[in-house]
């Protein structure tokens, strides 16, 4: 699935990947990769301006790791949490609605 | 383990792309590198190593839209406070804050700028100022009365 499919969710799947804990951009990347089977191959690059907006935005906030190789920590604040409840609360029922909208068949 | 000429040219190519301070542009291209290198480190070894992890990065342009697109938002919001302050300022309402406190947080008039900026004046003084609510710095210098 290509950028722009992706647009209006990666939000939604780039906050889901930092729920559990820390991470920086490239483990970011590789979880979308692999939980989606590679069906989320978007440009990796593309994910910066994305985080960056989130932590404006005050849904993440990010220090810089000195382990090892230096790279910038991603971590969901409290006010994030509350817009990834929202976000997948929204999306579920989204994909309810269009599952039950398939479910349908022609009647003969 | 050195850097491949790859990277690094991709690298000040995004840099030359991006608007703002250096300090801005360094910390961005200092984020990317990482990135870059644990592409590297986690790629097959071989020649095409390099392209490989910069193809899968994305092109210059994209990425540096997106940062650049952020900074432009930035200061957008940084002009509307700045002239809805002046707004104020002309419309006169320092003026009435003055007479009712020498360091009063007008509610009314923070709704007008945005709900940030608290508006100090000082008595005897004909400039008033309007500090940063979370810095506590002065963000504009205005006349009154």
């Amino acid at each position: 699935m290509g950028g722009e499919a992706l647009k209006g969710h990666l939000d939604l799947l780039l906050l889901t990947s930092i729920e559990a804990g820390a991470r920086h951009g490239y483990a970011i990347a590789e979880e979308l990769r692999r939980a989606s089977f590679g069906t989320f191959d978007l440009p990796d690059g593309t994910i910066y301006p994305a985080l960056h907006r989130l932590s404006e935005a005050g849904l993440l906030t990010s220090e810089w790791s000195e382990d090892g190789r230096r790279r910038r920590l991603y971590t969901l604040t409290a006010k994030g949490r509350k817009a990834l409840e929202r976000q997948r609360a929204s999306w579920e029922n989204f994909e309810r609605g269009v599952r039950g909208v398939l479910t349908l068949r022609p009647t003969r | 383990m050195s850097e491949p000429r790859e990277l690094s040219d991709y690298l000040a190519e995004i840099a030359g792309a991006l608007g703002g301070r250096k300090s801005y542009r360094m910390e961005i291209v200092a984020e990317l590198r990482s990135h870059l290198l644990d592409g590297l480190d986690s790629a097959p070894t071989g020649a095409g190593a390099a392209s490989s992890v910069v193809a899968r990065f994305g092109p210059v342009e994209e990425i540096a839209h997106g940062f650049n697109a952020l900074l432009r938002k930035r200061r957008l919001r940084v002009l509307r406070s700045l002239l809805a302050l002046a707004l104020v300022s002309a419309a006169g309402g320092v003026t009435v804050v003055r007479s009712l406190s020498s360091a009063y947080d007008p509610r009314g008039f923070a709704s007008l700028v945005g709900g940030h900026p608290r508006i100090v004046v000082i008595p005897g003084k004909p400039n008033a100022v309007a500090l940063d609510p979370n810095t506590g710095k002065v963000i504009a210098y205005f006349r009154h009365g």
